[in-house]
């Protein structure tokens, strides 16, 4: 499909994708060339200092979501779309202190897996591991989605090819260096993301000011700017939920808390979170710009960019462009590297083959990663959903584990029964939500019944002893519990 | 309804946040690489 609003000529967008392809793979080699221990390749050495890890912590939270559906829920919902969306902060910062007590009570821990199954036992690690794997899929596919569709309205390259530049670029780079060619990265891609939202709304401050923007949206589009809107409250508070849950459970975030120096987790979170904070405002209000334009929108998902190109021609067009591909590549490469370590430690060690040694298993994560990279490819090609509404599905799976591993890391109460019981439960009704209601309650309804599960936890005796978190990669304690 | 006023309050706040946050990276990042905790 060719948008016929495009601002950006071909040439000028495959040039700008072949310096950064260029870049961000070289980056990854030269990152990772130094990479001799399974350590080093999944956890880059288990010692990265407090810039690289704000870094890396805000730019795997800064997705094409941030960038794109932030100004999209903007669009839709008004003030309290980009406050909302802003809200996904709060989990970074609550998991501040989760991940210093990951960092210490499990020294030698690779995967958020690790975790489940040393607390809760092997039924609850097999849910939470379909969970895990569901929620990543969809974050890949909607990653993926996201670099076809910004290529496609800028420039007007098929779908096709700009998703499977950026989904190609960010698989080879992982492979080439592993965590550190991500972490890495990041540092840069972060750099570009916050200059690049920073200019924009200046820009558009500059051209078209508060006063206006205020006025064509009373007149055309009210109820964006009212504080009242239900359904925008309602949002508000599914995504503080939907964050937290996917920030407590996903593997891209444990694999940071072990691969932070020691003493690093705590602040490096919480000024991430603080930082982050601001950014889906900043991108969000430029969406608000549309209608004071006069602007078009065919679909939610393409307002930034539109905005951006209407105002600023080329040079709107390139700004956008970059930042959301390095917005892209900063999440992409997280997810790949995460889910790999998750499908390396959990399926193949855990279940396949549980004498593999680090060496083989090296190897493995380069197998797995290039696999989830084509997986990734195939599911992105039929554009099965808009990037919200895909996003917001998996919001019911991932809100259900929220007071699991809250109440598995803080007590000793509760168990694998009960934390079985309450991801099964919390996600049935969470997408009965999603279908009977609406995408902006799945993952409150889901939060809420797991943790009325949980709260059951709460009433039994503290038996869980913390020493089993210590053994993670102990032989006796690799792949299942006795 | 918020204003437009309200609506710059919550804006330019955000806005400044966002201005200072890859100096501080960038500060972070020279630090560590001084004291050699960089990884």
């Amino acid at each position: 499909m060719l948008n016929t609003d495009t601002v950006m000529p071909v040439s000028v967008a495959w040039t700008i994708i072949a310096g950064f392809s260029l870049l961000w793979v070289w980056l990854g080699w030269w990152l990772g060339r130094k990479n001799d221990t399974l350590d080093d390749y999944m956890l880059a050495g288990r010692k990265v200092g407090m810039g690289f890890a704000v870094a890396t912590a805000m730019a795997t939270w800064v997705t094409s979501n941030t960038t794109m559906t932030a100004p999209q829920l903007a669009y839709q919902l008004g003030i309290w779309g980009m406050v909302g969306y802003s809200l996904g902060a709060v989990g970074l910062l609550l998991f501040a202190p989760l991940a210093r007590r990951i960092r210490t009570m499990m020294p030698h821990g690779f995967t958020s897996g690790d975790f489940i199954r040393l607390r809760y036992g092997n039924t609850a690690w097999r849910i939470f591991l379909v969970i895990s794997f569901f929620y990543s899929l969809g974050w890949l596919i909607s990653l993926g989605m996201a670099g076809g569709l910004l290529i496609n309205a800028l420039a007007g390259i098929p779908y096709v090819y700009g998703m499977s530049v950026i989904v190609i670029v960010c698989t080879l780079y992982t492979v080439f260096g592993g965590l550190k060619a991500v972490i890495g990265t990041d540092f840069v891609q972060t750099i570009l993301i916050l200059v690049g939202v920073v200019i924009l709304a200046v820009l558009v401050i500059n051209e078209v000011g508060f006063d206006a923007i205020h006025a064509q949206l009373e007149a055309e589009r009210p109820e964006l700017l009212n504080l009242l809107l239900p359904a925008s409250i309602m949002f508000l508070f599914n995504n503080l939920f939907f964050g937290v849950g996917e920030i407590f459970h996903s593997n891209v975030w444990w694999s940071r808390a072990f691969a932070f120096a020691p003493g690093v987790g705590f602040r490096a979170y919480a000024l991430a979170g603080l930082f982050w904070l601001p950014i889906p405002i900043v991108a969000g209000f430029v969406a608000l710009a549309a209608p004071a334009l006069g602007i078009n929108v065919p679909s939610p998902d393409m307002v930034a960019p539109l905005v951006a190109g209407k105002l600023f021609g080329l040079g709107g067009a390139i700004l956008v462009f970059v930042v959301v591909f390095a917005a892209l590549a900063s999440s992409l490469d997280s997810v790949l590297a995460a889910t790999s370590d998750l499908i390396v430690k959990d399926i193949y060690k855990g279940h396949i083959r549980k004498d593999a040694t680090d060496p083989e298993l090296r190897k493995a994560t380069v197998w797995i990663i290039l696999g989830l990279g084509a997986v990734t490819w195939v599911l992105s090609v039929p554009k099965m959903a808009t990037l919200g509404s895909l996003l917001h599905f998996t919001g019911a799976f991932v809100a259900s584990t929220i007071w699991p591993i809250a109440i598995g890391l803080l007590n000793r109460r509760g168990n694998g029964i009960l934390a079985s019981t309450a991801m099964v439960l919390g996600t049935a009704t969470g997408l009965y939500a999603y279908f009977a209601i609406g995408f902006y309650v799945a993952a409150l309804v889901s939060a809420a019944v797991s943790m009325l599960v949980m709260l059951l936890a709460l009433r039994t005796e503290p038996t869980f002893d913390w020493a089993k978190l210590n053994g993670s990669t102990s032989p006796q304690s690799n792949g299942e519990t006795s | 309804m918020i204003s437009a006023t309200g609506l710059a309050a919550l804006v330019l706040p955000a806005l400044v946040l966002t201005v200072a946050a890859p100096f501080v990276l960038i500060y972070l990042v020279w630090r560590d690489v001084k004291e050699k905790s960089l990884w």
